[in-house]
């Protein structure tokens, strides 16, 4: 269950249309937080951590062979499980080529 | 334990001027500099770092203030909230409220990261909510400034209205504006206070409705209530019998982030947070990367990073496995030439025995594990101080998740291929308890160094002589090999099963903080290696001593040799040959060899070697092999000795492998060793947990004999039904 990158992702162009999760974001890709959906305690820690709604996020890692997910959120690099990643529900920002250039 | 000062300090409390004996409380975020803050102010010498053991401790120390003030200093563990959802937090929650037997802190230290501050300042607004007087500690400033982060104290001070002192604790700067600070707010807790924040109507309207569900809440002011709400539901119910479960009916989760009461409290935190530090913090450089960040490019980086941490692991790996081995060997020599001097000080009598296979080889046994040790934790000093090791968890995560074990199991885990002892002490860079209790318990099946002689003895007696696989791959190297993959694999599998079974955790989630890179100091790698040293050479040393002791009476009494009547047979043998023969000198030699036989034979131990016969002859194993298990307990590798002194070979203090060949190859000819036994030994040995030394280690760390007992049951159990499949398996296919 390796989540593909998506291609507008990859591109760039912004996608109102699917929703999307942390995880389908590629490495660069800035977005806003919807929600975490997981209703357990370890979905309110994400949330403690600064995922709230509303919050920017860039994905700032992708580990190998569905290795854990780095983000930067409010000044702080999180690393999550993909499966984590997966359950935080995104708008894609913009799909900069990171922010090297 | 700090009972009497307890109403000393509440009567400093309600006084006009400041207690003269001070609970100052120190909390904040995990990675905040709060363990440095807290050996500044207590110097140190309180308790080894990070948590020993498997569960959550408290410190406390003593710290005496310029004002002529003596302060107990509390260290509570990292956390990230104090809802309550992981033991520190709930600890961290109960000391805070006075309810674990200490008294209220006077004062609670929040320790922010500067550079990181709205996560931190979550933290900081829960601590106020609970009602005691807060300073918060600016920790890490210089880190903030490289970031391009400018902070204005005095506003930050405004929206969150407790005093904020700006420092760096490893420096020590800012300590002394960070004690006034704390004296005041001990003399006017009024100072300490943390603004409120403004709730919206929905979460107003949520409180009022937790006053009524339970008497105990109706006056219990707004803070007390938010903590109630958000409380893990098992924590609360603990306090007040049944409260948690009420809250939870009557506040269900609500699948949608505004519907949910307790993400509200959350988020609506963070929106006052946001709003406050857009005044508060001004950005320099925005959107610049840090050097951490580029270093991380590459150390991260999918093909230069792995590669990176293969060798940097290959490295540490040589290190504790290979160079570690002179120091041990010097440790050896040393100890043996103190053998020897008491050999000759003392009459031959049982005291000199006891003192010296006993108590000497005892303390020879614990040191020899100290070079291993040191230059493991120099090892893990330099890459957990430089940062390096978050990094490297991350990068094997995957591999360890699949089995239910985070990315920090690594080093222990592969650390213990030399010795599982040092990979056990390793477990302690894990923060949560249920990962390390994992990881002690499966890191004996990784093959140690002590395996390979045991190796070696099968291999070059029944193997020797097997044609090469493929022309140049040894059967006896493949075999070793598959040793250590089936060590590998066992611990894999037991992870995964213990994970769904006896410690269920929470999946080992991973939310790892990347913390910045930085020079490793080595006052700090010289205080971990001193503090493990010691605590491991006293601690778990005791316990090798005393089991040696042990062993060596089992191994010793009754002591029956040669009778009289043999011994006289023997030395008119002796008297046959001509004087200064080497005939001669062989006779006498043979007659010692025989006795020792004997002895061996006749004491406890060969009697336990003979009396689990029945229960190891279906491996393959007959009583002689019986008498070498219960040998090698002391350590695996002393099974090569042990069968030679069985086997009447003469004794040798050195085992290398061509003792260990030689030995097993007097086995093979007397048929206790053909490739199927040999094979059926060779997972036991793999797999079996015979060494007293990791034992001892693993009751250390848990601090519980009861894991230890249970990782000495579930090996030993999965190590015979294993050789019982090989070697019943194998008979039944023909082999022998």
């Amino acid at each position: 269950m390796s989540p593909r990158i998506p291609k507008a992702a990859a591109t760039g162009t912004p996608n109102h249309s699917q929703p999307q999760t942390l995880a389908d974001l590629a490495v660069g890709s800035v977005a806003a937080v919807l929600t975490v959906e997981l209703w357990d305690s370890l979905g309110d820690r994400l949330v403690e951590l600064g995922l709230t709604p509303g919050a920017p996020v860039v994905v700032l890692r992708r580990g190998l062979w569905g290795g854990p997910v780095q983000v930067r959120v409010r000044d702080f690099a999180l690393s999550l499980h993909r499966a984590q990643a997966a359950a935080v529900r995104v708008q894609a920002l913009a799909g900069l080529e990171a922010q090297r250039g | 334990m700090a009972d009497q000062e307890n109403s000393q300090a509440a009567q400093g409390t309600s006084a006009a001027s400041p207690p003269q004996n001070l609970h100052v409380a120190l909390c904040g975020n995990p990675n905040t500099g709060k363990t440095t803050l807290y050996n500044r102010l207590t110097g140190a010498r309180a308790h080894v770092g990070n948590y020993p053991g498997i569960t959550v401790e408290k410190r406390a120390g003593e710290h005496h203030s310029g004002g002529g003030q003596r302060w107990t200093v509390h260290d509570l563990p990292g956390t990230y909230s104090l809802t309550a959802h992981s033991p520190e937090e709930e600890i961290a929650h109960h000391a805070l409220t006075g309810r674990l037997g200490d008294p209220l802190p006077d004062v609670v230290v929040v320790v922010l990261d500067a550079s990181n501050l709205a996560r931190n300042l979550l933290l900081l607004l829960q601590v106020g909510e609970l009602g005691r007087p807060a300073v918060a500690a600016l920790n890490m400033m210089d880190a903030a400034e490289k970031a391009g982060l400018v902070l204005d104290i005095a506003a930050l001070q405004q929206a969150f209205g407790c005093p904020m002192v700006p420092m760096v604790a490893r420096t020590g700067q800012g300590i002394a504006e960070l004690e006034q600070a704390v004296q005041r707010v001990a003399a006017e807790p009024a100072l300490g206070a943390v603004g409120a924040t403004h709730w919206s109507a929905q979460v107003v309207a949520a409180l009022e409705q937790v006053r009524e569900v339970d008497a105990a809440l109706a006056q219990a002011p707004q803070g007390e209530l938010l903590w109630w709400l958000a409380a893990d539901r098992e924590v609360a119910d603990q306090l007040q019998p049944g409260l948690g479960s009420q809250l939870h009916r009557q506040f269900p989760r609500q699948a949608h982030a505004d519907g949910d009461i307790r993400r509200l409290l959350v988020h609506e935190r963070y929106a006052r947070i946001d709003a406050a530090l857009l005044t508060c913090v001004q950005r320099k450089r925005p959107g610049q990367r840090s050097t951490s960040d580029r270093v991380d490019d590459v150390l991260l980086h999918p093909l230069a990073g792995v590669g990176l941490f293969l060798v940097s692991m290959g490295l540490l790996f040589q290190a504790v496995f290979a160079w570690a081995t002179p120091v041990a060997d010097a440790v050896g020599a040393l100890m043996e030439g103190l053998s020897a001097q008491v050999q000759q000080w003392l009459p031959d009598n049982l005291l000199r025995d006891v003192l010296i296979d006993g108590v000497l080889a005892g303390v020879g046994g614990t040191l020899v594990f100290l070079p291993q040790i040191l230059i493991l934790f120099a090892g893990i000093a330099l890459l957990e101080d430089s940062g390096y090791l978050a990094r490297a968890a991350f990068l094997v995560d995957r591999l360890m998740a699949s089995a239910g074990l985070p990315g920090k199991a690594f080093v222990p885990l592969l650390s213990s291929h030399a010795c599982a002892v040092p990979g056990i002490l390793a477990a302690r860079t894990m923060a949560d308890p249920r990962d390390r209790l994992l990881t002690v318990l499966i890191a004996p099946l990784m093959s140690c160094s002590a395996r390979l002689p045991v190796y070696t003895l099968v291999t070059a007696a029944v193997f020797a002589g097997s044609p090469p696989v493929l022309g140049f791959l040894s059967v006896g190297g493949l075999i070793v090999a598959a040793m250590y993959g089936l060590g590998f694999a066992l611990a894999l599998f037991a992870a995964w099963l213990f994970r769904r079974t006896l410690i269920p955790g929470r999946g080992a989630p991973l939310l790892l903080e990347m913390p910045p890179y930085r020079w490793p100091r080595p006052r700090n790698v010289l205080r971990v290696l001193w503090d493990r040293g010691v605590d491991f050479t006293v601690q778990t040393g005791a316990t090798i001593v005393a089991l040696t002791v042990v062993l060596w009476a089992l191994m010793t009494f009754p002591r029956v040799g040669l009778s009289d009547a043999e011994r006289a047979t023997m030395s008119a043998q002796v008297t046959s040959t001509a004087a200064g023969s080497p005939e001669r000198a062989k006779a006498e030699a043979a007659i010692e060899t025989r006795d020792a036989q004997l002895r061996l034979e006749n004491s406890l131990a060969g009697h336990l070697g003979k009396a689990i016969e029945p229960a190891i002859a279906p491996l393959g194993f007959d009583w002689r092999i019986g008498i070498g298990l219960v040998g090698s307990l002391a350590a695996r590798e002393v099974l090569v000795p042990v069968m030679a002194q069985i086997y009447g070979r003469s004794a040798q203090a050195d085992v290398d492998d061509a003792f260990a060949a030689d030995v097993g190859q007097s086995m093979a000819r007397a048929g206790a060793l053909t490739p199927l036994k040999g094979l059926s030994l060779m997972v036991f040995f793999a797999v079996a947990m015979q060494c007293f030394n990791t034992l001892a280690t693993i009751g250390r760390e848990t601090r519980s004999w009861k894991w230890a007992l249970f990782a000495l049951t579930y090996l030993n159990g999965a190590a015979w039904l294993l050789s019982l499949i090989v070697y019943q398996g194998g008979r039944a296919l023909g082999f022998s």
